[in-house]
């Protein structure tokens, strides 16, 4: 009986120790268990707090505030209006308020990752200042704070970021608005254009490359350069008609096979190492005219002839005078008869021009003739210039020639050949340019085309919506007030290929002339030397 | 007789009770695959924290790799240098979400694991653009730099790949989406 109690008793002992391992199992189990819980929820913060703070999210933000700057660029193309003046920039700006939505968007979207954790996430609204650092750069800050609760945790983090993004890429409002206003029954002449910084520096943009100084020539022609084996091989394809839209470069040995062809072409590059022109200076020279009254007077000139040296593409004789006095200050000359001398002397060649005509006019300088040997008009019809210091292997993909008048006399200066590929470029790309002097890309959204803002940006509107005689930079173009431009010789006119076709539209219309630039901006795009300035090179004598 | 049918009955119950209190113990007994989760996701989050913190130069900007897994660079790198991070006896995928289903990116962020048991997803909180090809850019090179006479130098002309493709986000909504990327590990 004893030992059946005993026995019992230690069942009953055991049973007792088993349960309380049992529970301290269960309560170990459990404990475990809510460690486990609260484990998950800081791995949940600690990966959402890896997260904000990665560059990652820096980066996804430059992509969020430039989609907003698309979005208000969109805005204004779809709706044709401009945002109300001053209300776009600045940290109560439209582009703040816009920004500010999508990363409401991205916090939410925080909120609903802690709240998967069993977290509670709640953020301050964010505050947001935008200001541009550059002319295609701007600099945003976004700053906000998160609270992190649940279970016991409360962690307060502050989300500050300041980034910058590019504005390269999206489309200029300011353009679209005013070009679609300019031809709003055309949408084809809407200029939908990216604004995208010119590879081309302001540095680079000032510099004319002077390929060559020339002893004389005539005309202006801007061209590809080609040289006699190139055009042999358009002459034996059949396609000679192309020469028109060639300068030819040509050199002394070339010169008498392809002396009768040089006027097919758009111009010529004479290189010839011999020098241009020898001069003779005559004083005084006495001519015939006649007064008012209809007596004989005489017309007094210094005159300078130029005997052009072999090899020369005509070998003529060039005639300058400046006037030294007259018998009668009313005396006048028939130089369309060719100027008669006062006496018997000798000028040697230049005796034909002055006995036997050539062809007389004059500028502000005095008066010019010109004449070959025979006294006849030996003007080319083409532009040309001689030049001495070309290498052979000088090949220039495209050259202008540049002439001040459309004389071949070789005391003008100025004559050159120029690299004018650098403007053209800056004004045929569409490229914007960084001159401090334009509306940036916030005043474009608000209108503000007159603005000159410290980062201004600019580009150049060419083709056949820019019609008009005014400077073809694209806020003086648009301007309130009329900014009008000179010619610039060289410059294409067309921004599409085929506004530049000859089939569609006569050579010389759109290819060139219709450029012009403001003289207050031409010295900015290296263009002042290219200005156009005389449009007739046949001035009466007054 | 009797005392022996006691302690039979004793042994019995006695064999009972411990019966059901081991029953009882390995209801309660530790269970250890959170570790071999534990493990995986602490390789799924160091591959993504390698995403997010790992610059890299594309196109002259530093870039999170995370937002640059198309560029062919990034997948040469991947290749030579972090997919030796991760056990080969792991298999792992990289995907985004396109706002209805996950999709991989495919190789080389792939490493499949044939008759995998465990998996663990890693899913980042960093909105990721995935630009969509398929959008044709709007300014094209050739309209504005291109033709017999008027043709300049390519190299002061715009550059196609400078242009804002506005769309670049995985679903072509106006709005702004987020599209989130994350890392899948299995064993």
């Amino acid at each position: 009986m004893r030992r059946g109690f005993a026995l019992t008793l230690s069942i009953i002992i055991l049973i007792f120790f088993l349960t309380l391992i049992l529970t301290v199992e269960s309560q170990r189990s459990s404990i475990e268990e809510q460690t486990r819980a609260n484990h998950a929820r800081m791995r949940a913060i600690s990966s959402l707090l890896a997260d904000i703070d990665s560059p990652a999210l820096t980066y996804s933000l430059k992509k969020m505030a430039k989609r907003t700057l698309y979005d208000l660029d969109m805005k204004v193309i779809t709706s044709k209006a401009y945002f109300p003046d001053g209300t776009v920039r600045g940290p109560t700006g439209e582009f703040c308020k816009n920004l500010t939505a999508k990363y409401n968007g991205y916090l939410d979207s925080l909120k609903m990752r802690a709240n998967d954790s069993g977290l509670t996430l709640t953020y301050a609204e964010p505050a947001c200042d935008v200001e541009l650092i550059g002319p295609f750069n701007a600099s945003v800050s976004l700053n906000t704070t998160l609270n992190i609760t649940g279970s016991g945790i409360f962690i307060n983090k502050s989300l500050d970021r300041t980034f910058n993004f590019s504005i390269e890429g999206v489309y200029d409002p300011m353009l679209y608005f005013e070009s679609a206003e300019d031809n709003p029954a055309d949408p084809s002449y809407f200029i939908m254009r990216p604004i995208i910084n010119s590879s081309i520096s302001n540095e680079k943009v000032e510099e004319i490359s002077r390929i060559a100084d020339a002893d004389y020539g005539q005309g202006w022609a801007y061209g590809a350069v080609i040289n006699t084996t190139d055009a042999l091989q358009l002459k034996n394809d059949g396609r000679e008609g192309e020469w028109g839209v060639y300068i030819l470069y040509i050199t002394p040995d070339e010169l008498s096979e392809w002396k009768n062809d040089l006027d097919k072409f758009a111009g010529v590059i004479f290189n010839s190492p011999s020098g241009g022109a020898t001069r003779k200076d005559f004083t005084a020279v006495p001519l015939q005219g006649t007064d008012s009254h209809g007596l004989t007077c005489t017309y007094y000139l210094d005159m300078e002839c130029w005997v052009e040296d072999s090899p020369c593409i005509n070998c003529g004789v060039y005639v300058d005078g400046y006037k030294n006095g007259m018998t009668a200050s009313d005396c006048t000359v028939n130089w369309d008869n060719g100027a008669r001398l006062g006496g018997p002397q000798s000028y040697e060649k230049c005796n034909a021009v002055f006995e036997s005509g050539g062809k007389w006019i004059s500028d502000k300088n005095g008066l010019h003739a010109y004449a070959n040997s025979q006294g006849e008009n030996i003007r080319m019809s083409k532009p040309f210039i001689k030049v001495q210091h070309l290498s052979q292997d000088f090949l220039p993909d495209r050259v202008l020639i540049n002439t001040e008048l459309d004389t071949i006399f070789p005391v003008h200066s100025g004559m050159e050949a120029l690299d004018i590929e650098v403007q053209r470029g800056a004004v045929l790309c569409g490229n914007y340019f960084a001159m401090g002097k334009g509306p940036d890309i916030f005043s474009r959204l608000e209108g503000n085309i007159n603005a000159k803002d410290k980062y201004g940006i600019e580009t150049f509107v060419v083709g056949m919506w820019a019609k008009d005689a005014k400077s073809k930079l694209d806020h003086e173009y648009y301007s309130t007030s009329t900014i009008r431009g000179n010619k610039i010789r060289g410059m294409p006119g067309c921004l599409r290929p085929d506004m530049c076709d000859d089939k569609l539209y006569p050579e010389g219309e759109m290819t060139i002339g219709r450029f012009r630039i403001s003289e207050e901006r031409d010295n900015d795009y290296g263009m002042d030397t290219l200005i156009q300035r005389y449009t007739n090179t046949k001035i009466q004598i007054k | 007789m009797e005392r022996g049918f006691i302690f039979m009955l004793d042994a019995f119950i006695s064999l009972l009770v411990v019966i059901a209190f081991v029953s009882t113990l390995n209801q309660f007994s530790r269970d250890y695959s959170y570790i071999q989760d534990e493990t995986l996701y602490s390789y799924g989050r160091a591959i993504m924290n390698i995403l997010l913190y790992h610059t890299v130069t594309v196109n002259d900007q530093e870039v999170s790799m995370v937002h640059a897994l198309s560029d062919a660079d990034v997948k040469a790198t991947w290749n030579e240098k972090i997919d030796n991070l991760i056990p080969p006896q792991l298999g792992y995928s990289i995907d985004y979400y396109d706002g209805s289903s996950w999709r991989s990116f495919g190789l080389p962020y792939t490493r499949e694991k044939d008759g995998a048991k465990r998996k663990v997803s890693v899913v980042s909180t960093i909105p990721v653009i995935i630009k969509n090809e398929d959008i044709e850019q709007p300014y094209k090179y050739d309209n504005y730099c291109h033709g017999p006479k008027t043709q300049p130098d390519s190299d002061v002309c715009m550059i196609p790949k400078d242009l804002y493709v506005p769309d670049e986000f995985a679903t072509a909504d106006a709005g702004y989406k987020t599209t989130f990327v994350r890392v899948v590990i299995e064993v």
